[in-house]
């Protein structure tokens, strides 16, 4: 299968000497990709590595077979994205603000506004101004802005912030669906561990820093852990003894 | 360059979706056309000329080339860089497929939209006001005012870039603008005691527009102020964007 996202060595340190170290990771083409960790275990920083937001000290990512550093439009081309909290201009409508974002997709057709907004529940209050929009309703249209051009490639970042119970559960219905009918490959960060495990085949564990285990949820399972929330609490407590120890 | 062109429309209909653009907008006109109307009352009340309508246009250009626009022009470049910072919508666009320099280009081109449109109106305004005015334009003044209104472009859109140079130091536009206007305010008056200090201030060249006027045209003059004004626009557009490429969002 080809690898869609290729992580190498990626590392940052920030001034408080917090940061990522040498991680190293693949996503290939189909998967959903569910990124767990604490918080403050490097998550975020990664993503947003991942699409240009922030620069690695050391390391690469490319997505698409671009670096991201040196060829950043090339790489980012065909991906959506959502990190932290979803942001949008509160001046405009809803249905604007995507008509800014369209203008970047040459060919992308106005239709496919109507059709997002619809998608993410959002078609009754296209109109409104985003100001007035609620939490849940601005992480919806930040979801609808990332799907927008029909992305290959979706990097969400707690995509279901904000949300109630019907958002979340409509947060992974959309995701199936996508992965499903347009086969998006998806690399999500939630700590909503019960919807990752419903949603991804694969999945990689960051802890204090560093990625401390990586692969198939079948494989990491494996008859051993009953649920992802088992084998999560099982990989962190086995790394603080090992930090312990040290 | 699809990206660039896109991007340069985005942060132009931006602009134009914020109501204090408008309020800008409808100042620029309305400020020359009541400046007239009011003299045009006040010189036929005492019975001197003091501005004719052919000079009312050019004296309303110093005005606004020295007092509204920068002020404008500041609270542009706030906006657009500064502000989004802090409202964190910079990061929309910057997750979109253009390049960090296109982003700050296309940024940067949209504000020289906005100096010109600004122009147009002071000009569009003061000419209507000249007819208020006894005497009216000549043809020749029409052709002045066009060639000063069209010059007095170049040293705002300077301003601009270096404008948002500032801008590169704050995450609030409150911040940005407050010292934008101040450090403007401290050059402006510094020049008064420190004459040597307006010879290498871009600020100084606002009324660079004057040069172009009558016959007395100094093409040398001119040639070194535009000179001077594009090795101060070079400079600041380019430390401005090592500082926007190098930030973390």
């Amino acid at each position: 299968m080809e690898n869609i996202v290729e992580i190498e060595g990626l590392t940052k340190t920030f001034r408080n000497q917090r940061g990522i170290r040498e991680i190293d990771l693949n996503v290939q083409r189909g998967d959903i990709y569910g990124f767990f960790g604490p918080n403050g275990a490097g998550k975020t920083t990664v993503m947003k590595i991942m699409c240009g937001l922030s620069r690695a000290d050391k390391g690469k990512v490319r997505l698409f077979g671009y670096d991201v550093t040196t060829h950043y439009e090339q790489a980012i081309t065909k991906v959506g994205v959502l990190i932290e909290t979803a942001e949008a201009y509160n001046y405009m409508s809803g249905r604007r603000n995507l008509e800014l974002a369209a203008r970047m997709y040459p060919g992308l057709p106005r239709r496919r506004i109507d059709e997002v907004l619809e998608l993410v529940g959002l078609d009754n209050v296209g109109q409104e101004k985003v100001g007035q929009y609620s939490l849940g309703m601005k992480q919806r249209l930040g979801l609808a802005s990332a799907i927008l051009s029909r992305p290959e490639l979706l990097i969400l970042d707690e995509p279901t912030n904000g949300l109630d119970i019907e958002g979340t559960v409509q947060i992974r219905e959309i995701v199936m669906r996508l992965a499903r009918e347009e086969h998006t490959t998806f690399f999500i960060s939630s700590h909503l561990i019960h919807e990752m495990e419903l949603m991804c085949n694969r999945i990689g564990i960051l802890y204090n820093g560093k990625l401390i285990r990586e692969g198939l949820k079948s494989e990491l399972l494996e008859g051993r852990f009953a649920t992802l929330e088992d084998l999560f609490l099982h990989e962190v407590k086995e790394e603080r003894g090992a930090i312990a120890h040290a | 360059m699809h990206s660039l062109y896109a991007n340069v429309w985005n942060e132009t209909l931006k602009m134009t979706f914020k109501k204090k653009t408008w309020f800008f907008m409808a100042i620029t006109l309305i400020i020359p056309i009541g400046a007239g109307i009011l003299l045009a009352n006040f010189q036929s009340n005492i019975g001197i000329s003091a501005v004719s309508s052919s000079d009312f246009p050019m004296t309303m250009l110093g005005l606004f080339t020295v007092l509204f626009l920068p002020l404008f022009v500041f609270m542009g470049a706030a906006d657009q860089f500064s502000g989004e910072l802090g409202d964190r919508t910079l990061k929309i666009v910057l997750t979109r497929p253009i390049s960090r320099f296109k982003v700050f280009a296309s940024k940067q081109l949209s504000l020289g939209i906005y100096i010109a449109a600004y122009l147009l109106l002071a000009m569009i305004g003061s000419v209507v006001s000249a007819v208020f005015l006894r005497g009216g334009l000549s043809e020749f003044a029409i052709l002045d005012v066009l060639i000063a209104y069209g010059a007095a472009f170049l040293p705002l859109a300077v301003l601009s870039i270096i404008a948002v140079f500032l801008a590169q130091f704050f995450t609030s536009s409150s911040g940005a603008i407050t010292v934008s206007i101040l450090l403007y305010i401290a050059v402006k008056g510094s020049s008064f005691f420190f004459p040597q200090v307006s010879t290498y201030s871009p600020t100084a060249y606002l009324n660079w527009h004057t040069l172009w006027l009558g016959n007395t045209m100094g093409n040398g003059q001119v040639w070194s102020v535009f000179m001077f004004l594009l090795a101060c626009s070079i400079l600041f557009f380019t430390v401005g964007f090592y500082l926007f490429d190098k930030k973390e969002h």
